[in-house]
This record gives structure tokens, sequence and C-alpha cells, in this order.
């Protein structure tokens, strides 16, 4: 026979047992959200980095268009109204991979803030903006087609704009990065493909203009007189052709740092891209992410 | 990126550094003309196919990659020497023409 004292000590472990059950769950579910908000916050700084990628981009398409007509002026070469036409095509396309990015960055923003405080706040309208903006991608002008992907993003965000639940705004969230990396990976030839052609185009410009004289190349010679405060005061026009060849490596060399520059940047971002896919994945799952930043 | 765009960007890009040396000695007419035909055509092949899926495996553009490669070799050896500028106007039409076929075979 169980007497009075005993009962009361099986009563006090059966609600401490409840206790650390209730713990465990809520604990469990600050986690999760606490993963959310992390990956969420994670994503929208990759966002932004996306969005600054897309802008340059966009810019070197147009200075591709600008050294096209500089080449066209100094050698000759024709550029004609087709050939803008396609580079306007790529511009067009990058603008809105730019856009899209942005819209990215501000919904993982807001989605951060949810997932935090529980307040709606500008997710809904993020949400809409980024699905209407997902939907109307296309591929690159004369590209395979944008990845499916994106197309199942889009739904997603729209159903989160309506119903604003954290699990479905995650899912949401992971499935756009998932077809926004898949588009960058496949795309990336070609980011890295404008980016050299802007810098080759340049290189041969600049090349041929200090063949014909009309660079000014003390600056070539600076790094051998700063030492002593001096500045080189070349004879302008009567440059001898050792300096030039000088001028042309020093040009041929910035040219290869910056294509092997532009190649490590397109990859990097796409292992931010990577990562934050991955973590997104394990807060959808339910899985501990563990590697979300603060 | 893919052997086959590796292969168009690499003759667009030596055409394009070598173009002040080129265009000096095309500098007449009609081998002129010919010479910026080709050039441009180069550009086109490169840029028509930046984002187009290339299927490595595919025996035609192994084959043509290969023929590119050796071509561009001896379109390298001609520029080099720049002997006989008709030979060197020759190479490049012939690059650019396995170019185009290339650029034709992408998805």
């Amino acid at each position: 026979m169980i007497d009075k004292h005993s009962q009361r000590r099986h009563l006090h472990s059966r609600l401490v047992l409840l206790a650390t059950l209730v713990c465990v769950v809520l604990l469990s579910s600050c986690k999760t959200t606490d993963d959310a908000a992390s990956a969420a916050k994670e994503l929208s700084s990759t966002s932004a980095d996306l969005c600054a990628y897309y802008k340059d981009l966009s810019a070197q398409v147009d200075d591709t268009v600008v050294l096209n007509e500089i080449q066209h002026a100094v050698f000759g070469v024709p550029f004609e109204d087709q050939d803008r036409a396609q580079l306007a095509d790529m511009k067009n396309e990058i603008k809105k991979r730019a856009d899209l990015a942005d819209s990215l960055s501000k919904l993982a923003s807001d989605y951060g803030t949810l997932a935090g405080s529980k307040a709606p706040g500008d997710a809904s309208t993020a949400a809409n903006k980024l699905g209407s903006e997902l939907q109307s991608v296309k591929a690159l002008p004369k590209s395979s087609p944008v990845p499916d992907a994106i197309s199942q993003a889009a739904k997603l965000v729209l159903e989160f704009a309506q119903s604003l639940e954290l699990k479905k705004g995650a899912q949401a969230l992971q499935q756009t990065v998932s077809g926004i990396r898949q588009l960058y990976d496949t795309e990336k030839p070609a980011y890295e493909a404008i980016s050299k052609q802007r810098i080759v185009l340049a290189s041969s410009v600049a090349k041929q203009l200090v063949d014909k004289d009309q660079v000014d190349l003390n600056s070539v010679f600076a790094p051998a007189l700063k030492p002593f405060d001096f500045s080189p005061k070349l004879q302008s026009g009567v440059y001898p052709a050792e300096y030039k060849e000088l001028a042309k490596v020093e040009i041929g060399q910035k040219a290869d740092e910056q294509m092997n520059a532009s190649v490590q940047k397109t990859e990097a971002l796409s292992k931010s891209l990577k990562k934050v896919d991955d973590d997104l994945a394990a807060v959808v799952s339910g899985k501990k992410s563990g590697k979300g930043k603060g | 990126m893919s052997e086959a765009l590796q292969s168009l960007q690499d003759l667009y890009f030596y055409l394009t550094n070598n173009l002040a040396t080129l265009q000096a000695k095309y500098s007449q007419e009609p081998q002129k003309s010919e010479f910026m035909t080709q050039y441009v055509a180069a550009r086109r092949n490169f840029f028509n196919s930046i984002n187009k899926v290339f299927h490595d495996d595919d025996p035609q553009i192994v084959t043509l990659c290969a023929q590119m490669k050796q071509q561009q070799a001896t379109l390298k050896k001609e520029v080099d020497t720049m002997n006989d500028v008709a030979k060197v106007l020759n190479a490049i039409t012939t690059a650019v023409q396995i170019g185009a076929k290339i650029a034709s075979l992408a998805g």
C-alpha cells in the first residue's frame, strides 16, 4: 500500500517530468524560431550581395556597349543594331535578377522580424512583390529556360503572402533560394564571360591608345619616383617603344588580375548561396542548422 | 565553362588581343572587309553562345573542339611570324567556320 508521502513523491516526480517536457518543447520551438530568424538574416545579407553583384554586372554590360562603340571608332569594327539590341536584352534580364535579389533580401528581413516578434510588418507586401517578380523572370537571351524551381517558388511565396505562416514562409524562402541558386549556377559561365569580354575589349583598346601615343604614361613610372617624392614628367608624344611596351605589359597584368578577381567573386557568391540554401533547408526540415550567423 | 564555349571565347579573345596587329596588316580592301567580317562573326559566335548549354560529350562537339584547338595553334603560329597575310586570313576564316559549327550545336 502506498502511503501519502510516496504518493506526493510520485506526483512530484511526474510534475517534474511534465515540466521538463514542456521546457524541451518550448526551447525546441524557440530554437527553431531562432534558427529561422538567423537563417533569414543570413539570407537577407547574401541576397543584398547578390543584388549588388547583378547591378555591377549590369553596369559591365553598359561598359561593353560603350567599349564596342570605342572599338568601332578606334579599329573600325562594325557594331550594329542587332549587337546593341542583344546587349540591351541581356541588361534587361540582369536587371530583373537584381530586382529579384533585392526583393528577396527585403522579404528575408521582414520574415526575420516576423519570426522574432510575431508582428506581420511588411512581410505580406514584400512577399507579394517577390512572388510577382519570380513569375516575370525569363532566361538570359538565347539561353536555356529558367529552372522550374523559380515558378514553384513564386507559388509558395504568394501563398505565404496570404497566410503569413512561419513554416510556409521558411519553405517559400528556401524554394526561392534554391531556384535562384540553380539559375545563378547555370548562368555563371555567362556572367564570367560578360566580365571577361569587357576587360579584354578595354585592354585591347588601351594598348592601341598606348601605341598611338594617346595615353599619359607618367603613372607607369610613378613607383620609381614616389619614394623620393618626385613626379614623372615624361615628354608627351615621344615615348620610346620600351616605355610603351612597359605600359602594355602593365595593362595585360591588370587585365589578368581583374579577370581572376571577377571569377573568384562569382564563385564566392555561388558558395554563399549554397550555404544559405542548406541552412534554410535545415530549418524547413526541422533539423538543427547550427550554421546560421548570430 | 564548357570546352565548346571556352574554344569560342579563346578565338574571339585572341583576335581581340591581336586586333591592332591584324588590322594593320589588312588595311586594304578586299582583305580589310573580309577580316572585319570574320572578326564580327567570331564575336557573335561567342556572344550568342555564352549562356547556352553545350554537351561536351557529344562526339560532334568533341571533334569540332579538337579541330578548333588545332586551328588556333596554326593561327597563332601564322600570326607570330606574319610571313603570309593571306594564309593568316585563311586560318582565321577556317577557325571562325569551325566556331560557327560549334555555336550551332548549342542547346
